[in-house]
């Protein structure tokens, strides 16, 4: 920041940048931003609360001149999404069973590792971090048929535990990757210390590492939650279209795909259950997405 | 308690680079001993040895007669108290304190009485329960302390423990550690770069540069009697003066060229290190202490044969005394290493002339550009070998 480093113009033309004017410009242009995203979301929501003579007739926004008329909404498309003939209830589940062995077990995994990449010594260690890390590189898209292959010959295509592995070995490589380099910036001092005190390194995962990557673990785990939430590829491959064992996005699609334009009603209440648990997991877990848990533990 | 002995203690690391050298040391059992050095000169690695957060690559460390060479830091009953304490962040004061216990499965009631009592030591009761995050640099200083003091370990390490504490809380934390240490008698090992916390606290000091031991002595005897040119410059603040000088017999008496101007050797000095005598004819490093040389104002007393002219540079009234810098012409002489520690020193000191620091009774009218006469008491002065940079002494 010294002046005589820099030329003078480009320290008057910076300091001038960081004033109050500038910041106008970027609010504006988040607002629209926000905008733009969250209106299809809103038609969405206002459609699946709509009888289905309206949706067919006119645009969602059609109903903003008589919001208050009751005659104007219904719940009779939640209600036909969950009844039996969609298999939607089934499907909840389905999602449920696959996601939760989906996220706690790589992030599971990836905890351990990482703290093993980050504070243990052992031969190799570099090298073996740097292949975890070009794992990332991988498509998922390409080893979809060699896994398949694989699967089939082991007999476990279309079980649950096949699809559990798959979304935990896609999603190791960048959970070791995040959680590692997170775990590498705790302070050492303090796993120095606790080694001092008595710990091996079950301890200190268990009793310093583990409680202070909670902002780590739960942001990875939002995001595994959402990937694996929201997949349609890998379960659509593993798992398949059977009605007993098919995840809501798979059954979403069959909604679209077996009935066609007799389903435009439920469609928009059909996209809002399957949106509705990522909203609360979100909202649950983001509190954890705070930093500075080391504070206080060293000084700076 | 227990003794903690260095025999032939080698650090090198794979590049080849030798951090600690051939460190032989024994740190007495309820001792209080300080190693001191700037930074880099390896006494942090030394004391991670101790702890076994480091490898020794030669030689043998042992803890109360056992060598702990390959003994991991959990079963070497030792604890530590770091730089920026290692706090752990999640748990509260009572927790953090009681870590250590709660991990060597201490009944409950034996954990809690115990953190108590070192709460009460370090007057930490009253925040037992709250996070480091809310307290004062410090509390955190003294929850660090008291994280070590509730073991009762063998040996206490404290790696720089005050610095980054504020200068007043610093003063005030050093006379409570070492209050603290004689209450409890357990060996300590206290690493630090600061010659003035070294001399307030320890019961031996340990200079080391280098890697390698400098002199190992009482703080008195580190002053009055420095082995060579690198502990006389290290320590005492302001710096010893060093410099070169020549010594001629004129008319059977020995005088000391300074530059231009000549002193008279009494014959004390040749008594008490008659080594001394070989150097007539020869040049040696003279090293005179600030508060060797006062305002001759003062001192009418003082042989006229034992004093210097010069113009004083800068005036620093402390209050108590005034420090006054002067040139004078002799060739300066410097440990290189001692400089490294303090940046900017180079500006001070010109290739032709010595900076002389002066500690000048309070009393002294000096002023920055008057002309000065000073009075040197030669005979506190320090010698060394020019080649070897060891004092000249027997």
């Amino acid at each position: 920041m010294t002046a005589t480093t820099v030329e003078p113009g480009i320290v008057e033309r910076k300091t001038k940048g960081t004033r109050a004017p500038s910041r106008w410009p970027a609010r504006i242009a988040v607002a629209v931003i926000a905008a733009l995203w969250t209106v299809p979301t809103i038609g969405l929501l206002v459609n699946s609360l709509r009888p289905a003579a309206d949706i067919r007739e006119e645009g969602w926004w059609a109903v903003f001149p008589n919001v208050i008329d009751a005659a104007n909404w219904t719940l009779d498309n939640y209600r036909a999404v969950f009844s039996s003939s969609t298999g939607f209830s089934n499907a909840f589940i389905n999602s449920i069973a696959v996601t939760i062995p989906a996220v706690v077990i790589p992030v599971t995994i990836a905890a351990f590792a990482a703290y093993a990449f980050a504070w243990m010594k052992f031969p190799g260690r570099t090298f073996l971090f740097i292949v975890v890390v070009a794992l990332m590189v991988v498509p998922l898209q390409m080893a979809l048929i060699p896994i398949l292959q694989i699967y089939t010959n082991f007999e476990v295509t279309g079980t649950f535990p096949a699809v559990w592995l798959a979304h935990a070995g896609f999603g190791l490589p960048l959970a070791i990757y995040l959680l590692r380099n997170y775990m590498g910036s705790l302070p050492g001092a303090v796993i120095e210390s606790a080694k001092i005190d008595g710990a091996d390194h079950f301890t200190i995962f268990r009793m310093l590492i583990i409680p202070l990557s909670v902002p780590v673990l739960a942001s990875f785990a939002i995001f595994q939650f959402l990937w694996t939430w929201n997949d349609y590829l890998v379960a659509l491959v593993f798992l398949g279209t059977e009605s007993q064992s098919q995840v809501l996005t798979v059954a979403l699609a069959n909604l679209v795909g077996n009935r066609g334009e007799g389903t435009l009603n439920i469609l928009p209440a059909a996209a809002f259950v399957v949106m509705a648990l990522p909203m609360v997991v979100f909202f649950a877990l983001q509190r954890f997405f705070v930093r500075g848990l080391t504070a206080g533990s060293v000084k700076g | 308690m227990a003794e903690v002995t260095f025999e032939h203690v080698e650090k090198a690391y794979p590049n080849g680079y030798k951090a600690v050298s051939d460190l032989n040391l024994k740190i007495e059992e309820g001792e209080f001993l300080v190693m001191v050095g700037p930074s880099g000169c390896g006494k942090s690695t030394t004391l991670r040895m101790v702890a076994g957060l480091e490898e020794i690559s030669s030689g043998a460390l042992s803890i109360g007669g056992r060598v702990v060479n390959d003994v991991a830091p959990k079963d070497r009953d030792i604890a530590m108290v770091f730089q920026n304490y290692a706090l752990y962040p999640h748990m509260t004061v009572a927790d953090n304190i009681g870590f250590a216990l709660k991990l060597a499965k201490t009944p409950k009631a034996e954990l809690k009485a115990k953190v108590d009592q070192a709460a009460k030591m370090l007057e930490l009761n009253e925040i037992l329960d709250r996070k480091p995050a809310q307290l004062s640099g410090g509390q955190r200083q003294r929850v660090a302390m008291g994280r070590a003091i509730v073991r009762s370990p063998q040996v206490f390490l404290l790696d720089e423990p005050l610095s980054i504490l504020d200068a007043k809380l610093r003063v005030q934390m050093r006379a409570q550690i070492t209050s603290l240490q004689r209450d409890v008698g357990v060996t300590t090992f206290y690493v630090t770069h600061d010659q003035v916390e070294a001399m307030t606290m320890a019961d031996r000091v340990a200079v080391i540069n280098r890697g390698i031991l400098q002199q190992v002595d009482p703080p008195q005897a580190l002053f009055d009697h420095p082995d060579n040119l690198f502990v006389a410059a290290f320590i005492g603040s302001p710096s010893m003066n060093l410099m070169d000088a020549r010594m001629e017999e004129v008319d059977g008496r020995v005088v000391m060229h300074l530059g231009s101007q000549t002193v008279a050797v009494p014959d004390e000095v040749f008594t008490q290190r008659p080594a001394l005598r070989k150097y007539v004819g020869r040049n040696v490093t003279v090293g005179i202490r600030p508060q060797d040389i006062d305002d001759a104002a003062l001192e009418t007393q003082h042989p006229q044969d034992q004093r210097l002219r010069s113009t004083a540079l800068t005036v620093e009234a402390l209050g108590f005394e005034k420090i006054v810098y002067f040139d004078i012409d002799a060739t300066p002489v410097f440990s290189s290493d001692a400089l490294d520690m303090e940046e900017g020193a180079e500006e001070v000191m010109s290739a032709q002339n010595t900076r002389v620091a002066a500690r000048f009774d309070a009393v002294s009218g000096v002023k920055v550009g008057d002309d000065i006469e000073v009075a040197v008491t030669v005979a506190n002065s320090h010698f060394f070998d020019p080649e070897s940079g060891l004092a000249i002494r027997d």
